[in-house]
């Protein structure tokens, strides 16, 4: 009797671990955090596999929204604005945050000679591509604002940690820089988690941290520039961003025109360089922001040259014609076009 | 009946329904149908399943402050038809398939996004 006992037990209890197994192996694809919101006026969501992923995508978005508070012009009583209003022939003083970014936006600038350059907010603004107010400007409107360099009238002093304008002409404006400094900081916020799959689009830019929780390479497709339901080439990454920009984005027509929401800074238009759709693919997604929109100002030779010069760093180029370009390294990312 | 017979079904029952218990989960979970869900002001106001939608039709979603948008519904597929919004950007996106693109009028907090869509060819996400 004893052992019959013994017996049943033992058999209630692999029965028990049986179930439990079966329960496991369903929730090993339950265990996922995933969340959307709207930050600095685009479509964030996160996506997190694992341990801690509930943990880790609620601090990611809390650090979403530190930066917005920096960062946004929306927000009236952001830092920005505050050295907007301020740092003309005035030495302010600034976070960490803005110091780091506003030195990463003088390097990108100085490095496309100005085809992407953050100091032209006024710029921006006087189109209002996006808003209520978008209109064409008259050349004579545009004038002040492309007459230089401005972001050679920026003094970025590293000991003081001060931000001093020369000009008054000078508006910062890191709407094509700053989602991707926040992909970067949502992702480290991710990885002290110890989380180790998670995958983030923020308003289109993507960032993957690690592979897919099954050890496959995340497969992201980029968005055909002349049909944006369809998608024209996809590249498979792991802990990478991917960023683009394109003419289809946000953009506004008047008498026909398309007036699309990349400017150049040189000619105070919408960039008109033969390219309609930029890529970058690099680990810093901070990188692939700007480098996306300087390529897309700089246009193709230039773009390809810039880019071949720069370690770590690949594109993909689409023209107006419908041709795709690519850099030399772009194949470990098992680049396939789309038909 | 004895005691070991007794067991012995019971046993039979349990391991069957485990056995249909794992089917459901390796075969129901993840054949995604095609919804659509549609928030206002953060709040899912629609879940349509655009797979059983056969006959087209439209939604007309109004806010506190006159702010109008109509959606127009059909099989597979949806999009913002109308909007008194200042951009319009919502209307130019156009029709939306798949879960990568969703419709926003940032202006009047109105979203459309496509869930349980999975391509043929696969994609994890999409850059745009």
């Amino acid at each position: 009797m004893n052992k019959r006992k013994v017996m049943a037990n033992g058999f209630v209890c692999f029965l028990f671990a049986v179930v439990n197994f079966c329960f496991v192996g369903c929730n090993a694809d339950i265990q996922e955090a995933s969340r959307t919101e709207e930050i600095f006026g685009t479509i964030v969501s996160v996506k997190a596999y694992g341990i801690n992923a509930e943990e880790a995508v609620f601090a990611a978005f809390n650090r979403a929204a530190e930066l917005e508070k920096i960062f946004s012009l929306t927000i009236s009583d952001s830092e920005i604005n505050y050295i907007n209003k301020n740092a003309f022939n005035n030495s302010v003083k600034v976070s960490d945050e803005m110091f780091f970014l506003a030195k990463r936006a003088d390097y990108f600038s100085r490095l496309s000679q100005g085809a992407f350059d953050y100091t032209i907010g006024n710029l921006i603004d006087l189109w209002g591509i996006g808003t209520e107010r978008a209109h064409v400007p008259n050349s004579f409107e545009v004038e002040p604002f492309t007459m230089f360099h401005d972001y050679e009238n920026v003094l970025l002093d590293a000991k003081k940690h001060t931000i001093k304008f020369k000009t008054d002409t000078v508006m910062l404006n890191f709407g094509a820089i700053a989602k991707g400094y926040i992909a970067d900081e949502m992702k480290s916020e991710i990885l002290k988690y110890g989380v180790k799959n998670a995958l983030l689009n923020l308003g289109g830019n993507v960032m993957t941290v690690g592979k897919k929780p099954d050890g496959s390479l995340w497969k992201i497709a980029v968005t055909n520039p002349f049909n944006v339901t369809d998608n024209i080439v996809s590249i498979e990454v792991a802990d990478c961003s991917v960023v683009t920009s394109g003419n289809y984005e946000k953009y506004f027509e008047k008498d026909g025109i398309r007036y699309h929401h990349i400017l150049n800074p040189s000619t105070g238009f919408p960039s008109n360089s033969g390219l309609v759709s930029t890529t970058i693919i690099s680990q810093a997604s901070v990188d692939c922001d700007a480098l996306s929109t300087a390529t897309f100002v700089l246009g193709l030779e230039k773009s390809l040259e810039l880019i071949e010069n720069l370690n770590g760093v690949e594109a993909i180029f689409i023209s107006e014609n419908g041709d795709i370009t690519y850099t030399s390294g772009i194949s470990k990312y098992h680049f396939k076009e789309l038909d | 009946m004895n005691f070991k017979s007794l067991q012995l079904i019971f046993v039979v029952l349990f391991l069957i329904a485990i056995s249909l218990f794992g089917t459901y989960c390796i075969f129901f979970k993840k054949t995604g149908e095609k919804i659509a869900e549609i928030y206002q002001n953060g709040e899912l106001i629609y879940r349509i399943n655009l797979d059983k939608t056969n006959d087209a039709y439209t939604i007309e979603i109004k806010g506190h402050g006159g702010e109008i948008n109509v959606i127009e519904v059909e099989k597979g597929r949806i999009r913002m038809k109308e909007s008194n919004c200042p951009d319009g950007t919502c209307m130019r996106i156009g029709w939306v398939s798949d879960r990568f693109l969703p419709v926003v009028c940032l202006p009047h907090n109105v979203v459309i996004k496509i869930e349980g869509e999975k391509n043929a060819e696969e994609f994890d996400d999409k850059a745009y």
